[in-house]
């Protein structure tokens, strides 16, 4: 019985090697290391910008109005005299909260219904194919407006309507990948085992299907940021003057040639924000590929 | 098992209330597999089969006819777990047989699990070891997962969680062609073992006429979707009756320096045709070196002869 | 017999990040004209970069190290790019393994055999589909009027296999590689290209290499059989005198798993095939020897003549 205690231990450990490394993949590449910093500290300030502000972001005073960087204002003042730099800090939870969570949400339901489509088929996958082309024959945009109209304007219907507009690529990819997966021997070999439908759909197909949804995922929060802003542009998302940054661009446009630092600094927050959730994507999907760190492990 | 007049077609295209063209992959099989031997099914590309194994293993259902399992239709009983276990079967590619995202551990508990679902991991531990053991594999092995595995190690694996159910049939469906010659007879070796170990019955499902000599007690060879002859071992490739059987043996090297018959006649000639639409009367016709007029009208069938069974006019 | 083919001492390394893998470590043989050559071996043995070798397919981080590929006088090893592609197709071709891969899926197949006129003789491809369709006649694929224009999806893999042919016969080259010709094909078509092959080579005098990890397949088709082992030849001769009396262990060994015999185990070789970046000290194949001297682990066995035949072995003397 001795041996079988050491035996146990030898798997804890195996388990232990295999997410280290997940992380030496990110080790190794030094943008990847990078990109995972900015997202943990724009992650940070989601959840704690209120208390790190320097300045109340709402406070405005027009007679500041457009005042460029200095050491008083590090980002400088916006069109309405308020500190672009507080204004950042605290609007990072409704950028980055509005991105991750409409696309988690999307993501999710869209990759659960492309699992069922293609791994249980038949009527299922035509039901479900069908509505998804309805979705999908809408421009995105289009679709998020129409759902904000029916749905009322806030944050929360951004999300949802973004998340639903998001959805259709989801199943399309999952169900493609799954197509796939399912005709592999450990899949048929599950079945053999006597497992249920949704046993076999959720460790064996799942895991192995949901690669290129991942990487979906983090282009897709990128552009969901945009989407936000597009909307905020036409009134739709979220209210004036709440500091989301893709608004920030919106309101400060008409003195992109007077005062650029107004839409400057919101403007590379976005950019650097949808790059590293990008490189981070990438990098999360070599990780998680066995193949490849099989591969790194030959090294 | 025993398997009537077992039908499979694959629809290509659109099928519009029954019309279009179909692959008749297995068009009319009538087999018994004996309990304990070691049966095999040999043809091939295109004979069938591997749909056939399938049906066998109850993963896909038959158009027409019907499959038996110790005197009960297969299909109706798969829903039980316990009937489900019986049957088990390894495949011929060692890259897709095991999830590359779990342990090899993991593999074999979900297996064990499956049969025993109360086991203590303590217990689950111990019988995987156990079954590494039998199939040759370390208890290194355990903690490694699919992509730190040679071919052949994986496909041990694959026989490993097979065995796990206990079942009491084995498919192995050309599960040695994909390994290098070297490693073959390792792998096939272990089968042996394990045959007689748990008294399995094995269906062996190859294109390799040598390894049909040196494994099988039987062997049913297939051309087209149907068997064309089907006996003992012995008699069968010493003394070959069906044309396509001769012509096999007259092609395989390994034929003539093991002592099978070998009849320069039936020298392999002509392309297989079509499974959508095969020729009028027997298959074989379009390659057959003995067939007369008979043949393109009449489908010949099965009929036994002594021990074996063939389908041949001339015969 | 003139001699055709004499390889000195070749050496091919490939340069890689885990170590340098000696896959063809001083390999010598000889061949004349109108033989049929087997090179036999499992894998690892370093037949198909031989293969490569000889047709001059070596790219890094493959290297030719040392060594000599006499081909009718002229050293293969020292030759340009421009210089090769005179005597690729033209002098020495190559049949490959899959014809699913070497044949290019949007093109004609008859265009793709046609490309190898092209490239020797200028031109457009439109004017030698005629000597294609001969082509097609002659490695016996059916109504070759029509099938000149085929894609490759629309042939079977043994018709595919005999484009591949035709294209390798179309320039009558003096050399022939054909590396595992058969291996992705059904066993009847096997023996039916086979059958082709042989009655090629007799009509038109080339002569054929032909490599293949099936020994049974080979002993069928070849004069001489030359048989490799982790990089090195282990035994070279006459077919039939080898089938009836291999001289080298590794040799004796693997006819040994050709002998299937009723209901009894497989006959397999112990241990396994041996890194080719840290191959056995002395003789390759001791770890696996069943007649293993005691210097065997130090000394490396020289090619040695015996009973007519090349042999490394130091039971002969090595």
């Amino acid at each position: 019985m001795e041996g079988n205690v050491e035996l146990l231990n030898r798997l804890e450990e195996a388990r232990r090697k295999r997410l280290l490394e997940i992380w030496e993949v990110f080790k190794s590449n030094r943008v990847a290391l990078i990109a995972l910093a900015i997202v943990t500290v724009t992650v940070a300030l989601s959840i704690a910008g209120p208390h790190i502000a320097p300045r109340d972001p709402y406070d405005f005073d027009l007679s500041r109005a457009r005042k460029p960087p200095s050491p008083e204002y590090p980002l400088g003042l916006d069109e309405m005299g308020r500190d672009i730099l507080s204004r950042l800090i605290v609007g990072a939870r409704y950028t980055v909260g509005i991105s991750v969570f409409s696309v988690v949400l999307g993501a999710s339901v869209g990759s659960l219904l492309g699992l069922i489509s293609g791994y249980k088929g038949g009527l299922w996958d035509a039901v479900i194919q069908r509505v998804n082309d309805i979705l999908l024959a809408f421009p995105t945009i289009l679709l998020a407006i129409a759902l904000v109209a029916f749905i009322g304007q806030g944050v929360h219907s951004l999300v949802v309507a973004i998340a639903i507009s998001s959805m259709p690529i989801y199943v399309r990819l999952v169900r493609a990948s799954v197509l796939q997966v399912v005709v592999e021997d450990y899949v048929v070999a599950a079945k053999l085992l006597g497992l249920s439908s949704w046993r076999v759909m959720l460790k064996h197909v799942l895991p192995n299907a949901i690669s290129p949804a991942i990487v979906q995922a983090t282009y897709h929060m990128g552009l969901a940021i945009l989407i936000a802003s597009a909307l905020g542009f036409l009134g739709l998302g979220v209210p004036p003057p709440t500091p989301e940054w893709g608004a920030m661009i919106g309101s400060g446009r008409t003195y992109l040639f007077s005062s650029p630092h107004i839409v400057l600094f919101p403007g590379l927050a976005i950019a650097i924000t949808i790059i590293s959730f990008n490189i981070l994507g990438d990098t999360l999907r070599d990780a998680l590929d066995p193949r490849s760190r099989a591969l790194l492990r030959r090294f | 098992m025993k398997l009537v007049d077992v039908k499979k077609y694959f629809p290509l295209g659109f099928r519009i209330f029954g019309a279009g063209k179909y692959v008749r992959a297995v068009d009319g099989v009538s087999l018994d597999v004996y309990s304990g031997e070691f049966l095999a099914l040999v043809g091939e590309s295109g004979c069938g089969k591997s749909t056939l194994g399938r049906i066998m293993a109850g993963l896909i259902k038959p158009d027409s006819g019907h499959v038996l399992y110790r005197g009960v239709d297969l299909f109706k009983s798969l829903r039980d777990r316990s009937v489900r276990h019986k049957i088990q079967a390894v495949f011929q590619n060692p890259d897709s047989s095991l999830n590359p995202r779990m342990m090899v551990f993991d593999t074999l508990s979900e297996a064990i699990l499956a049969k025993k679902p109360g086991l203590s991991r303590r217990e689950v531990a111990e019988e995987a070891l156990g079954l590494l053991k039998v199939v040759g594999l370390s208890e290194d092995h355990l903690f490694k997962y699919p992509g730190e595995l040679s071919g052949g190690e994986k496909q041990r694996v694959a026989i490993a969680r097979a065995l796990a159910v206990e079942p009491e049939v084995l498919i192995a469906d050309e599960i040695v062609s994909a390994l290098d010659v070297s490693v073959r007879a390792h792998v096939l070796n272990t089968l042996i073992d394990i045959m007689e170990k748990f008294r399995l019955t094995v269906v062996f499902i190859t294109h390799d006429i040598g390894l049909v000599w040196a494994l099988a007690d039987r062997v049913a060879v297939m051309y087209l979707g149907k068997i064309v002859e089907e006996g003992p071992v012995e008699e069968v490739l010493s003394n070959p009756l069906h044309p396509y059987t001769k012509m096999l043996l007259a092609s395989s090297p390994s034929a003539k320096l093991v002592g099978m018959r070998v009849d320069e006649r039936f020298k392999a000639r002509g392309e297989p045709p079509s499974p959508i639409d095969p020729p009028k009367g027997c298959r074989f016709v379009t390659r057959c070196p003995i067939a007369d007029k008979q043949c393109h009208i009449v489908e010949p069938k099965l009929e036994r002869i002594g021990e074996r069974k063939v389908a041949c006019l001339k015969v | 017999m003139s001699r055709l083919l004499e390889v000195e001492n070749l050496k091919v390394y490939y340069y890689l990040p885990q170590g340098v893998v000696k896959a063809v470590d001083d390999v010598s043989f000889t061949l004349d004209k109108g033989e049929i050559l087997g090179v036999a071996g499992e894998s690892g043995s370093g037949k198909s970069t031989l293969a490569l070798a000889l047709a001059g397919l070596i790219r890094p981080p493959g290297r030719i190290v040392s060594g000599r590929i006499l081909f009718n006088g002229l050293d293969l090893t020292k030759l340009s790019e421009g210089e090769w592609r005179k005597i690729r197709g033209k002098r020495i071709s190559l049949i490959f393994q899959d014809p699913n891969t070497y044949l290019n899926p949007v093109y004609a197949t008859g265009f793709q055999v046609a490309e190898v006129y092209e490239a020797h003789r200028g031109g457009r491809i439109a004017r030698y589909m005629d000597l294609v369709k001969d082509l097609f006649r002659k490695v016996k694929i059916a109504d070759p009027e029509r099938r000149v224009y085929s894609y490759p999806h629309q042939m079977s893999g043994g018709m595919k296999q005999r484009v591949l042919i035709s294209m390798a016969i179309a320039e009558k080259p003096d050399l022939i590689i054909a590396d595992e010709p058969t291996s992705a094909l059904d066993v009847t078509i096997q023996a039916e290209i086979i059958e082709l092959l042989r009655n090629i080579i007799k009509e038109t005098g080339s002569t054929l290499i032909i490599i293949s990890h099936d020994l049974a397949l080979l002993l069928e088709i070849a004069n001489r059989i030359m048989i490799m082992y982790a990089g090195k030849v282990v035994e070279v001769g006459n077919a039939d005198e080898i089938a009836r009396d291999p001289l080298h262990p590794y040799t004796r060994m693997l006819l040994e798993t050709l002998r299937y015999e009723r209901k009894k185990r497989l006959r397999a070789i112990p241990g396994s095939i041996p890194s080719l970046i840290n191959p056995p000290s002395g003789c390759r194949f001791h770890p696996r020897c069943p007649a293993r001297l005691p210097h065997c682990d130090r000394i490396e066995p020289k090619p040695l003549w015996e009973k007519g035949r090349v042999v490394a072995c130091h039971l002969y003397g090595g």
